[in-house]
């Protein structure tokens, strides 16, 4: 894998570097603050595992939960014997979980996934798995935040997250390079949070469907 | 002084946008996913793409109309551009073939597309206001490949010579009697396996 130096400067600050402690003295944990910290770091992961598998937000929940309750039970009983895998398990647990979930919704709905099988494979707006599990007020507050931002900051921002294109294209259009696109996307992200208010644009505390 | 971050998405993005586009193959989907659990860089980036995703994209129900006009200035600018845009289409000639550029009350078309023997089928939710749909192809630079109107809420476009492995983009906008566009999809694209 290669290794890329970033400056500094560029790295955001919202970007936390993993949780050390939960990587040691899991066992002085209490299950529940265990159960946060997991939660805390891999919930909107797993969620976005799930709902891209399953396409069902309510079952993306079930999955990240039950992840969560399985990977709490490995530690406990320290099953996990690499900590620093600890995120390949989770990931694999997640992969297992949906499999399962799966199985089951073939059986279920062999009839109708049959069906579905002769519909189109691609799907917009409520069809999209993704952006689903966000909720109203979380892109009220972000399209508002959005809305206070430079028109070349915002059009940027859409290019590139809504309409998608790959970065040779977006840069084509804008008139620069690469390079100054990755600059100018990273500082326009920087200033979104910053309007938004320092925490996370899309935290798990926004996310649809969360208790 | 620098920080060393181990992320192969730290120079090549587009991996990253595709994911939540949903239109990255599922096997990259996966390899990124692994990724995703482990980096906390890629994370924060896939949450603020995602969140300014699902603010920007047109809602399909409810506020519409708060998206479409943000603000009075905004407002008050699509307005004229609304007029001066409606006096050019009377001036015209009538081009039956064309999707007429007047934009009334939009709403937005919920569509979906899928590739098989040559063709591009897509199939969208009516809209009841609609006396046909125009469905458009293009290529990423934004050049017109295919233009076919409809009365039905499906259609099956040939895609003839376009090369494998092209990514093509597509839209789905619906007119009223008058020609005027009344829904749109967002676009969208799609690329034809090799």
């Amino acid at each position: 894998m290669p290794r890329h130096s970033t400056p500094k400067a560029l790295v955001h600050p919202l970007i936390k570097r993993e949780n050390p402690e939960i990587l040691s003295a899991t066992a002085d944990r209490s299950p529940d603050a265990l159960a946060a910290e997991l939660t805390e770091r891999f919930w909107l992961r797993l969620r976005l595992f799930a709902a891209r598998r399953l396409r069902d937000r309510n079952q993306a929940d079930d999955v990240a939960q039950e992840t969560i309750r399985r990977v709490l039970e490995a530690l406990r009983e320290n099953r996990v014997e690499n900590l620093d895998a600890l995120p390949a398990f989770v990931f694999q647990t997640a992969r297992n979980i949906c499999l399962h979930h799966g199985r089951s919704a073939h059986r279920e709905t062999g009839a109708l996934r049959r069906l579905k099988s002769s519909q189109p494979i691609m799907s917009s707006e409520e069809d999209d798995p993704l952006t689903g599990l966000i909720d109203r007020s979380r892109r009220a507050q972000v399209r508002d935040a959005l809305e206070q931002m430079r028109p070349d900051d915002r059009d940027l921002l859409r290019l590139l997250y809504v309409e998608g294109l790959e970065t040779a294209e977006v840069a084509s259009r804008l008139g620069i390079d690469a390079g100054t696109l990755r600059v100018r996307k990273h500082r326009a992200l920087l200033r979104l949070a910053a309007i938004v208010g320092g925490g996370n644009v899309s935290g798990r505390a926004g996310t649809e469907g969360e208790a | 002084m620098t920080e060393v971050i181990d992320c192969p998405y730290v120079e090549n993005d587009d991996l990253l946008r595709q994911y939540l586009a949903g239109t990255v193959a599922d096997s990259d989907a996966e390899e990124f996913e692994r990724h995703l659990f482990a980096c906390d860089r890629c994370r924060e980036e896939v949450e603020q793409g995602l969140a300014v995703r699902a603010a920007l994209q047109r809602p399909a129900h409810g506020s519409l109309l708060r998206w479409r006009f943000p603000s009075v200035t905004f407002a008050a600018a699509a307005a004229a551009v609304i007029l001066v845009a409606i006096g050019l289409w009377q001036m015209r000639s009538a081009e039956p073939t064309v999707p007429q550029p007047v934009r009334g009350s939009e709403r937005g078309i919920t569509a979906s597309a899928r590739l098989a023997n040559g063709a591009f089928t897509t199939i969208w939710q009516p809209n009841p206001s609609a006396r046909q749909y125009v469905v458009q192809l293009f290529t990423a630079d934004g050049t017109p490949l295919q233009s076919v109107h409809t009365s039905e809420n499906k259609a099956t476009v040939p895609l003839g010579s376009i090369p494998r492995g092209k990514t093509i983009y597509w839209k789905i906008q619906a007119l009223d009697e008058n020609g005027t566009v009344i829904g749109s999809s967002e676009l969208q694209r799609i690329t034809i396996s090799r």
